[in-house]
């Protein structure tokens, strides 16, 4: 079904696109497209006016040595069909230039700064040119994602200045918050104009985390990349070596056994539910109700005690392997599991009950942080926080992936954009998510948990989405001798931070950590 | 109106332990530190090879193992063609780097 | 004379106790064993037994705060009556304790200025911005019991009243412990005006003004905070409830006085702990509506004293 929808998109390409085209295939699920550098802009243009289409990732890879030029690789998922299209673009010999996409789609915005940072690619006409991830301490002409730029290569500091957007006027004053904090939480920078309490400007600095992912992956052989993609943002290990599974299989053209799919979903949905009981939680921290807060961490080291349980590890590490999971679940730990549920299904009501029906809670949530849904569409969020702005978005839902497509669930959305509404997607989704354990446990065939995984063939790329606690979460690989050529990463915090950029605005200083802590975003899964 | 006291402490009453006066004991299928039964290794080295962050190292009669290194992945033990289980030790703190590597001899 | 130093001595002694109660009675509503009610004390040793950082922008004001903060904290204890209607009132009366206190928090919220780090600045314009309205409720409401009791000296007021049976019990009394009560809550940091135990800076207001001290400072400084609570809690339970109080010097008299004290701090400290534990923050901009609540308690104080006429 998909295959008449792609072949009805292709179909209905404006010319000056298609005259750009040099080749397209569809494959499956996927389109694509190979296509002159001044086509991404129309492409771009085109594929969100006309399809809705929102932007899965956009990046570059360094194919000198076997082509002798650059590529950069563009993403995007249409509305309402369970497709994407992959438009890969060479630039010419030597060049290192290119159209931006930012002003046409405004979510290109980092993507086109990471570029420039870790390939020396400049975007032309982009309008934030400053750096993203690497800081004003390493050297100009250094690019770590070229091939010639040894892993292990460390290049001399320089002295160098990052220029924060300025607000001028009577009364306002910068207030420089991190990367050092008084709890301990993630390094991140943020940089507030403020007249007074209230925010007029929020510029947010991250980078300090990057430990070069995408770069140790190129050196990384497939079975070890599995532990590498555990470790990119903690807490969404399962999401992310699903993910990274997920495409090394589809290279490989591996099947995975169902019995193996089912069990990736309770895990991811296990993981979804300590997620979530601990974002409740810190919500109910960081107004100081903190009977709900103990009430909500109690109930999040009871998930993280079941976890432990049935694979060892609190935080589901070394659950995935290239071609299924490890370790199968016994009947016994299936009992083990039911019983859980149903005694964190009532701790979980009684914590509702505690937030919902304190005013001063509800009247310090509510109207405090509030994302439109135009914003929230123009840039791209992702995950529940795009769920509580009305935008309807599930990559659980838009494109199946492990069992999700024979299970029922129901994507809650909330209209309200603000801090009140992201807690009651949460709220919902902790339901949701106990009922497809449920469901996932039920249906379960029996079988191995484990196929083998083949050779991997040189030269093909495979893209795979998955919905981690946080949102979309992409990885794309492209496959080279042993381990991939060129992997990219997109957490959904990437997308996400530009958005509490926004949120903020209009709101007091010390409304800031309660905003921040209803998104809650990682800083690690963004920086790499 | 005494909802936090009646939702709280009242109906679950304290739910934390003194530890460590009080053991915490780990649940089986814990991975911890991995052990290696000497009798039964043969020295195949398959766990070197497997390990993704070198952490096990083959002395001339011992096996080397650093808690430093270890990252609890358990590639190890799927390698081991049956002397490796993951352990249960979790509190692996030491005062000194060397009181971080654990070695294996037979006997 | 030996008598009030024994009481002034006492309420130095349990300062760091009443906090440790109050922490313990939040722990265990939480379903948790929190820290021993002795834990303060250990910590004010540790941080005696460190040293300190100070930072390079800051001058002599940074350096005598912790000290001036203390040595106010203490002469305001000196006023209170602890289990004894006899304090050391010679030395001044309600007008000078308010003020021994606004000297600490104008000292703090200078030596916040002072480091020159933006957190400091925010917690001192905050700090001030709650003190504006909390000082005249505390005025006001002290100086309703003063008009019952007929006079300003914290001690004659207690003996006036304690000795008087329920002669000079009026609305007047219950309006005022009422708005005081508020007062205590805002003063000393404490929910729904700050959250004592945060580590979000960018919310604190009391923990923003010590957040540079270290070492020996830090120690002095916490300990006039806890101080500063049981000095209102004294007077919470001694000034505006004071039957129980030795209005002599008998022995039997004075242990009775001194265990019904700490009957009326622990019942005190259980309530702010359970204030704590059932509601979250207030918004920065909707304190003054509940501190103007408490003023208008207090105002309404004095205006039933007369109203209902002088007895």
């Amino acid at each position: 079904m998909s295959g008449e929808g792609l072949r009805s998109i292709v179909r209905q390409l404006p010319s000056e696109v298609m005259v750009r085209i040099d080749r397209h295939e569809i494959e499956g699920r996927d389109l694509r497209l190979v296509i002159r550098p001044d086509g991404l802009v129309p492409l771009a243009g085109h594929l969100r006016k006309e399809l809705g289409a929102r932007l899965v990732t956009l990046h570059a890879t360094d194919d000198r040595a076997l082509e002798g030029c650059f590529k950069l690789h563009l993403v995007m998922a249409p509305q309402g069909m369970d497709a994407l299209v992959s438009a890969t673009a060479p630039l010419g010999l030597g060049e290192w230039r290119y159209e931006s996409l930012t002003p046409t789609i405004n979510d290109a915005d980092w993507y086109e700064r990471e570029i420039q940072d870790m390939f020396g690619l400049v975007a032309i006409g982009h309008p934030d040119p400053r750096p993203l991830v690497l800081h004003e301490d390493w050297p100009e002409g250094k690019y770590p994602l070229r091939k010639d730029f040894l892993t292990g290569e460390r290049p001399p500091r320089v002295k160098g200045e990052y220029h924060f957007t300025k607000v001028e006027g009577e009364g306002v004053y910068e207030i420089p918050v991190g990367p050092v904090h008084a709890g301990v939480i993630e390094p991140g920078h943020f940089r507030f104009s403020v007249a007074g309490e209230p925010i007029i400007n929020l510029e947010v600095r991250l980078g300090y985390v990057h430990r070069g992912v995408e770069k140790l992956s190129e050196s990384t052989p497939y079975p070890k990349g599995v532990h590498l993609a555990e470790r990119i943002s903690g807490d969404n290990s399962v999401a992310h070596s699903t993910a990274y599974c997920q495409a090394v299989e589809a290279l490989a053209s591996c099947q995975v056994p169902e019995r193996a799919e089912h069990i990736r979903v309770v895990m991811l949905e296990l993981e979804r539910l300590y997620n979530l009981f601990g974002d409740i939680a810190g919500i109910a921290l960081d107004t100081a109700l903190s009977v709900a807060a103990a009430c909500g961490y109690l109930l999040r080291e009871k998930a993280m005690n079941l976890n432990e349980c049935l694979t060892g590890s609190r935080l589901l590490r070394s659950v995935n392997v290239l071609g299924g999971v490890r370790k199968d679940l016994t009947p016994n730990d299936r009992e083990k599991v039911l019983a859980t549920m149903v005694k964190l299904k009532l701790e979980f009501d009684d914590l509702v009950t505690l937030m919902l029906s304190s005013p001063s809670m509800m009247d310090r949530v509510e109207t405090t942080g509030r994302l439109t849904r135009e914003m929230a569409v123009d840039l791209n969020v992702v995950g529940p926080a795009a769920r509580a702005s009305g935008v309807d978005r599930d990559v659980r839902r838009d494109h199946p992936y492990a069992a999700y497509g024979n299970l029922n669930f129901l994507v809650p959305t909330q209209s309200g954009g603000d801090v009140a509404a992201r807690m009651r997607v949460k709220m919902d989704e902790v339901r949701e998510s106990f009922s497809l354990i449920d469901q996932a446990l039920d249906g379960m065939p029996a079988g191995p948990v484990r196929a083998k995984l083949g050779s991997v063939p040189q030269g093909h790329a495979a893209c795979s989405l998955v919905e981690s606690p946080r949102g979309e979460i992409v990885h794309w690989i492209m496959a080279g001798r042993g381990a991939p050529a060129r992997h990219k990463v997109r957490d959904a915090s990437f997308c996400n931070w530009l958005a509490m950029e926004q949120a903020v605005l209009g709101n007091i200083v010390p409304d800031f950590p309660l905003i921040n802590k209803s998104f809650n975003l990682s800083y690690a899964g963004n920086d790499l | 109106m005494f909802k936090f006291l009646k939702l709280g402490v009242l109906k679950k009453g304290v739910q934390t332990r003194d530890y460590p006066r009080e053991r915490a004991p780990a649940f089986d299928a814990f991975l911890g530190l991995p052990m290696v039964d000497m009798e039964r290794c043969d020295r195949c080295a398959a766990c070197v090879s497997a390990c993704p962050v070198q952490a096990i190292t083959m002395l001339p009669a011992e096996i080397e193992i650093s808690a430093e290194r270890c990252i609890f992945c358990a590639a190890c033990v799927e390698a081991c063609p049956g002397a490796m289980t993951m352990g249960k030790e979790f509190e692996l703190a030491s005062l000194s780097r060397d009181g971080l590597k654990v070695v294996y001899r037979r006997g | 004379m030996i008598l009030e130093l024994v009481q002034f001595l006492l309420i130095l002694a349990i300062a760091p106790l009443v906090t440790g109660v109050i922490r313990k009675a939040k722990a265990l509503m939480q379903s948790r064993r929190g820290p021993s009610v002795l834990q303060p004390y250990r910590d004010l040793g540790k941080l005696l037994s460190k040293g300190s950082v100070v930072s390079n922008d800051a001058s002599w004001l940074f350096t005598i705060t912790p000290y001036v903060c203390i040595a106010a904290v203490t002469v305001a204890a000196l006023l209170v009556p602890v289990m004894y209607a006899g304090t050391f009132g010679f030395l001044g009366d309600l007008i000078v304790l308010i003020y021994l206190l606004a000297m600490m928090r104008f000292f703090m919220a200078l030596a916040a200025l002072d480091t020159g780090s933006a957190f400091g600045g925010m917690g001192s314009s905050r700090e001030m911005y709650i003190s504006s309205i909390v000082e005249p409720t505390m005025l006001l409401s002290i100086f309703a019991m003063a008009l019952v009791a007929g006079t300003t000296s914290l001690a004659s007021i207690s003996q006036n009243i304690a000795s008087s049976g329920l002669d000079l019990v009026s609305p007047a009394l219950f309006l005022a412990a009422a708005a005081f009560f508020i007062a205590t809550l805002a003063e000393n940091a404490r929910l729904p005006f700050d959250n004592p135990s945060t580590h979000l800076e960018l919310t604190m207001i009391h923990e923003a003004m010590l957040l540079e001290y270290s070492g020996k400072q830090l120690a002095l400084m916490e300990m006039a905070s806890m101080t500063k609570l049981v000095i209102f809690l004294a007077i919470l339970s001694n000034v505006f409830f004071p039957w129980g109080i030795a209005t002599g010097a008998e022995p039997l008299a004075v242990l009775v006085g001194a265990l019904l004290f700490l009957a009326k701090i622990t019942l005190l400290a259980l309530v702010i702990a359970m204030i704590e534990s059932s509601i979250s923050k207030m918004r920065l901009f909707r304190l003054p509506n509940l501190l103007t609540v408490a003023f208008m308690l207090a105002l309404l104080a004095v205006v039933s004293y007369y109203i209902l006429g002088v007895a």
